[in-house]
């Protein structure tokens, strides 16, 4: 069985407390090549499912079209690497990919995960919102913050850089 | 074959989901859109099994489960929950709610109809032995004899447990020529017993828990008892055989719900025949699971099995000949399977083996 119909991506986005599950229509492109996309600060989901982080498992509304502000976006879960990865991420590199271990923490998450870089590791450059606004993680575990037994997986995840207050690494 | 009622609001994934269960499954499907008509449909159809969907409009699959687990009709029916929500939470939620199992969207259709079947009963699961319940509602029909052949021929397969659950002294032990020095009625009297201390093991490397051999003047096990012991005891052995008692007590109901298969012996007297078709009419959650059996417990000449089989509501599986060694061969405490591993019925029985197998 398939998970993309009609393109359809399915993913978990968290913004202000609150969980969405939804269905994203990504054509040709991917969920990382729209969230990445600077021309819209928007993106439309289709089947919208919202839970508190309180009840993140108990669904209290649904909507079959939501607008997700990108800039409120706190960061964006994903089960396929593949519908993350902007088309750029997805090729390698002559200095190979490294994966380098990240602790970040935003409001009411704290994820944990891993960054593909093809170079050498700034953390300047990194958090620079001026050029890229998200940052990709794989393999990425979410606490929640004010309960840390609750956490999300996900194969990928899109971080709004703009929400980052913490960034922990191993080493520069 | 078993009726499968799916609930999802995505018509691809009803299409997708009935093509798999039919084709590949060989079950009976049946389509809600949504969860208002999917209960409706719980009730007026009585499914086997349904697949739910968590993320519908109007109602939840969350909802649908604790609906459908609320209402006396449909508060036993097998749920599985096939989702796009696959976070550690939502599974929480599915089970508290009351599902069975909880398989994330996209699932592997083999995954999906691997879980079916060991939810309707068909597979063990993983780690768990293959039981199998042997029943007659009418006396003197060998059932208790082949419950004891087939377990000594499956113990030729691997680790076989034999479970005499009478409580009015089982015969298992002296048909295997053991003396039940130990029984679960020990259990009964010292639940803190070690479960491996009560069994017995026969020369094949059968292991037998036998019945009390004096008839109890109390209730038997209790359902909770039993239900651990199923557990237990299916972590060391691959098969067990239960010699059920004739009745419909609350153990035959236990072991009915967990036996993976039953079956239903019976002699082709009238009167074996009346009491083995009320009992299959009575246990319709069973019959997808169990094989009848004809025992000719006598010599000289049988109905025909073509006017047997129009009056019976299950499919007779087989009709074991009468052979009179075999009596006298139990009375010697060594059964046909071991002393006259040639004969017709150790034959029928081999051939049944492979059916309850397959």
């Amino acid at each position: 069985m398939e998970r993309r119909q009609r393109n359809n991506i399915v993913a978990d986005f968290f913004a202000h407390g609150y969980r969405v599950s939804g269905a994203f229509d990504a054509r040709q492109r991917s969920l990382g090549d729209t969230i990445y996309d600077n021309t819209t600060s928007y993106l439309t989901i289709e089947n919208a499912y919202v839970s508190s982080i309180r009840q993140a498992g108990e669904i209290t509304a649904n909507h079959p079209v939501a607008v997700i502000v990108k800039d409120s976006l706190t960061f964006t879960l994903t089960m396929d690497v593949n519908d993350t990865l902007r088309r750029d991420q997805k090729y390698g590199s002559y200095l190979g990919l490294q994966m380098v271990p990240i602790f970040i923490t935003v409001p009411f998450f704290d994820l944990q995960g891993f960054l593909r870089l093809p170079g050498r590791l700034d953390p300047r450059v990194l958090l620079s919102s001026s050029t890229e606004r998200f940052l990709t993680l794989v393999d990425v575990t979410a606490h929640v913050t004010f309960e840390p037994e609750l956490s999300f997986q996900g194969a990928a995840a899109l971080v709004n850089k703009s929400q980052i207050s913490f960034l922990g690494l191993q080493s520069l | 074959m078993a009726r499968i009622l799916v609930i999802d609001d995505s018509a691809e994934m009803l299409d997708l989901l009935k093509i798999i269960l039919q084709e590949r499954g060989k079950h009976e499907v049946l389509l809600s859109a949504d969860g208002q008509t999917g209960l409706a449909m719980a009730l007026a159809e009585r499914p086997d099994l349904a697949i739910v969907d968590v993320m519908m409009p109007d109602m939840t699959g969350y909802d649908v489960i604790r609906r459908l687990r609320n209402n006396p009709i449909t508060a036993n029916l097998r749920i599985i929950v096939l989702t796009a929500r696959g976070q550690p939470v939502d599974r929480r939620v599915a089970t508290d709610a009351g599902a069975d199992v909880f398989l994330t969207k996209p699932v592997e259709t083999t995954v999906l109809l691997d879980k079916i079947n060991e939810l309707l009963g068909k597979t063990p699961a993983k780690g768990g032995a293959l039981i199998i319940g042997v029943m007659g509602l009418a006396g003197g029909v060998g059932k208790t004899t082949l419950a004891v052949n087939l377990a000594l021929l499956l113990q030729q397969v691997g680790q076989t447990l034999l479970m005499d659950l009478s409580p009015n002294s089982g015969h298992c032990a002296l048909f295997l020529g053991l003396k039940p020095v130990r029984h679960w009625g020990f259990l009964v009297e010292n639940p803190g017993l070690t479960t491996e201390g009560l069994m017995q093991r026969h020369d094949s490397g059968l292991k037998l828990l036998a019945s009390p051999p004096m008839p109890l003047r109390r209730e038997g096990m209790d359902n909770a008892s039993l239900n651990a012991l199923y557990d237990l005891l299916g972590r060391n052995a691959r098969f067990i055989v239960v010699d059920m008692p004739p009745t419909l007590s609350a153990v035959s109901q236990l072991t009915l719900d967990r036996a993976h298969r039953v079956l239903m012996v019976s002699s082709d007297d009238p009167p074996s025949i009346q009491s083995t078709m009320r009992g299959l009419q009575v246990l319709e959650s069973a019959r997808e699971r169990t094989l009848l059996l004809l025992n000719a417990v006598r010599p000289g000449p049988h109905p025909p099995l073509e006017a047997l089989q129009r009056a019976l509501p299950a499919q007779i599986f087989t009709r074991l000949p009468y052979d009179e060694a075999q009596a006298i061969a139990l009375r010697r405490g060594a059964p046909s399977a071991i002393s006259q591993p040639e004969s017709p019925i150790v034959t029928e029985l081999r051939r049944l083996i492979k059916a309850l197998l397959s």
